[in-house]
């Protein structure tokens, strides 16, 4: 009973052909065959261990297929993350994989292939080379990554190194208000709300309107952060689509030490448009454990 | 007396003859394909067991033997019993009938059907949809095609969210194939004339074939239900299975895809992670204007990640029936963003002291929600395990059941597992039913 049946899945391996292409491509021949901690710091570095959460809530399950209510179903992903920035803006990360603290796991009658090796440790190197090793600290594979520069950061960090010691955890509010002031020069609305608070709207790039793509909801999306203007901190911010409506809100909670302010949590609310033009709201929290960020002279 | 030694001995040679000529054409053996499947599948064993054991082709004409399926089981059932019954040696008790997925559905109506009757002397049975295939019934519906387009869905939002990896993602992924996916899905996941394929209508579950009173039936026929317990990922195995065999490849590897999937969901991991860095870092490392953008970007990759690493095995286990759920609770922190504004409305009274307010420790709560975990149960990748062993057939009561582990359905065809339960089967060893017992030649 193949070949009528086995329709359905006929193209999805050839989905991934391509993969098989890409990843042999992409093999690093020079990498470490074991994890090992970076031994050359940056100029800033930052360490965290977080956890990050997600459900969705279907807006009408009685009429979702059983594929759309187990994609709702809890997921938690734990990860402790070492970052460390160099001078031209690349960066090298450590990922190791903690066990969630939200006990999500599935519970299958299946039996799991023992030769599957899941990834403990991923090194992701100044050159985007990502190194992935299992439990014991054994290769499993390589991949290239194009990882965002960290210029900006950089040059601000450059242009004055003292206040960006000093800054680190709470912006200055001189570098605050040149942020506000940037941003407005380019087309940012900037309002003063009164009493320290402020409201920054800031356009972003566009998700691609790209047919291949096959996008939902793309357009000129925008966002608008509430600033606390004495304690520079944005308290939370809600990004818009180009109809204007709300695609993510999210409140952001602090802790302090020494008047630093360090991340604690995200709490996003998120609407994704799913193929059936269902507006499907998933709750997506991250947890911050150990947040640390230091610049080094 | 001399003379009479020479006569002793030549009946004694012709006796050992006779015995061996008539043992080395033991058993008649009849092997038959799956649905709209081709001649070959059973190819290497039906030759691999004919040279070893005492077995001799049943059917007439060339081996192996092709029977057109999309007429029905009746229909495929009355060609398999006009191949063999008019062959060499006829209709024969003693004759073992191997049939893979569909082909042992046609078995089963060859043993209950009177017309048929008594013309098989044992039935194995190769992960066969016995109570029917539920992806016969998904692939018509459209709950398949509404499968793969959430899979392209899913596995697209990262990238579209952030334009800079869509060339990267793209070449890992192939949008071309995507493409293809999606465009082809719909006119080709649904056969165009599904009535047409009468085949596959008498496999759905509930069909009308297999409420016929079919499964109802009891015999005494001897018969052996394998069924495949792939691991899991089923889907990923029984793809990588599934391009092989389509490509003539050897079927010993059934990890490729199983390893794309995997790489695919750490790429995707490990971008959800470097999004969510990046919304710290845009406020020098607490959350910063723009944030949001970044986080809602990490929510993208996490969707895809998930499709690979849960969803779409998830997914293929509700398509194929072996998919369940079970109703459970979780509990997570949350935030009440109704007391969002109460808290800004503090922060604008006297915004000197957040660490005071609400905001520094704001509204959360433990949030315990309930949904459905998804559980999935034995299959092959495309036939559930209970439907191959019969469960709601009584048919099948009598039934041995063997299990392959580790082997998927396409596996059933070629794999090591697969040759060690024939010879159990057919040395009658390892809880086979020694009535299939085939002596060596």
């Amino acid at each position: 009973m193949k070949k009528q049946l086995f329709r359905p899945a006929r193209l999805l391996p050839l989905a991934l052909i391509l993969l098989i292409i890409s990843c042999s491509k992409n093999e690093l021949n020079n990498s470490p065959t074991s994890a090992t901690k970076s031994t050359n710091p940056g100029i800033v570095r930052i360490s965290f261990d977080a956890e990050a959460f997600k459900m969705s809530q279907l807006a009408d399950p009685a009429k979702a297929s059983a594929f759309e209510i187990t994609a709702a179903a809890p997921r938690a992903d734990r990860q402790k993350i070492d970052i460390d920035i160099y001078e031209d803006g690349t960066s090298a990360w450590v990922m190791e994989k903690q066990q969630p603290k939200n006990d999500v796991k599935e519970h299958h009658l299946t039996p799991i292939d023992s030769t599957i090796r899941e990834t403990q440790t991923t090194q992701i190197d100044r050159a985007g080379n990502a190194t992935y090793y299992d439990n014991t600290g054994s290769l499993i594979r390589q991949h290239k990554l194009t990882i965002p520069s960290f210029n900006t950061l950089v040059s601000e960090i450059k242009r004055d190194p003292t206040a960006a010691f000093g800054a680190v955890g709470v912006p200055s509010t001189e570098r605050l208000k040149q942020v506000l002031a940037n941003a407005a020069a380019v087309g940012a609305v900037v309002q003063d709300l009164g009493n320290g608070v402020t409201s920054i709207r800031i356009p972003h790039a566009s998700p691609v309107s790209n047919a291949a793509a096959r996008t939902s909801g793309s357009g000129d999306y925008h966002s608008v952060d509430i600033i606390n203007t004495q304690l520079n901190l944005v308290l939370g911010s809600t990004l818009y689509d180009a109809n204007e409506e709300v695609v993510s809100k999210v409140y952001y909670a602090y802790t302090f030490e020494n008047g630093k302010a360090k991340p604690k949590a995200s709490y996003a609310e998120i609407w994704n448009t799913d193929k059936k033009a269902n507006k499907v709201k998933s709750i997506s929290n991250t947890y911050f454990y150990q947040f640390s960020a230091t610049v080094n002279n | 007396m001399k003379k009479t030694n020479y006569k002793s001995a030549f009946l004694l040679v012709m006796m050992v003859l006779t015995y061996n000529c008539l043992k080395s054409q033991d058993r008649g053996s009849v092997w038959v394909h799956g649905l709209n499947s081709g001649a070959d599948d059973w190819l290497k064993y039906e030759q691999l067991f004919k040279a070893e054991r005492q077995l001799f082709d049943q059917v007439t004409g060339a081996t192996p033997r092709h029977y057109f399926t999309n007429g029905g089981v009746k229909s495929t059932a009355s060609q398999v019993y006009t191949s063999y019954s008019i062959g060499r040696g006829g209709q024969n008790n003693r004759t073992i009938y191997v049939g893979h997925s569909n082909g042992g559905v046609v078995g089963r109506e060859l043993d209950v059907n009177p017309a048929y009757s008594n013309s098989l002397g044992g039935i194995i049975t190769f992960g066969s949809p016995l109570d029917g295939a539920k992806i016969a019934n998904t692939s018509e519906n459209g709950q398949a095609d509404n499968f793969v387009n959430d899979g392209v869905d899913k596995i697209t939002r990262g990238p579209v969210r952030q334009l800079y990896y869509l060339n990267e993602i793209a070449n890992l992924l192939g949008w071309d194939a995507i493409a293809l996916l999606q465009t082809t899905i719909r006119s080709s996941v649904i056969p165009s004339n599904p009535a047409a394929d009468i085949g596959q209508q008498d496999l759905k579950e509930g069909s009308a074939y297999m409420n016929s009173g079919v499964r109802d039936v009891i015999t005494t026929t001897p018969k052996i239900h394998v069924y495949g317990n792939e691991n899991g990922p089923v889907l990923w195995h029984y793809l990588t299975s599934y391009e092989n065999i389509g490509a003539h490849r050897p079927l010993s590897d059934d990890t490729q895809f199983v390893n794309l999937a995997d790489l695919a969901g750490d790429i995707y991991n490990d971008l959800m992670w470097v999004n969510i860095a990046l919304a710290v870092e845009t406020g020098w490392f607490t959350f910063g204007i723009g944030g949001v953008y970044y986080g809602w970007i990490a929510n993208g990759w996490a969707e895809g990640r998930d499709w690979f690493r849960y969803d779409a095995e998830n997914g293929w286990n509700s398509l194929i029936g072996s998919g369940s759920t079970a109703f459970r609770s979780v509990c997570y922190e949350a935030f009440q963003f109704g007391t969002y504004q109460n808290c800004l409305e503090q922060v604008r009274l006297d915004p000197r002291h957040y660490e005071d307010y609400d905001c520094a420790n704001p509204a959360t709560y433990t949030q315990c929600d309930y949904y459905y975990s998804p559980v999935n149960g034995q299959s092959d990748g495309f036939i559930k395990a209970p439907s191959a062993t019969g469960y709601n057939s009584d048919w099948s009561n009598n039934a041995t059941k063997i299990e392959a582990l580790g082997v998927n359905h396409i596996e059933m065809l070629d794999n090591p597992r697969i040759e060690k339960i024939f010879r159990d089967i057919f040395n009658g060893t390892a809880g086979a039913d020694p009535s299939f017992r085939t002596d060596p030649r």
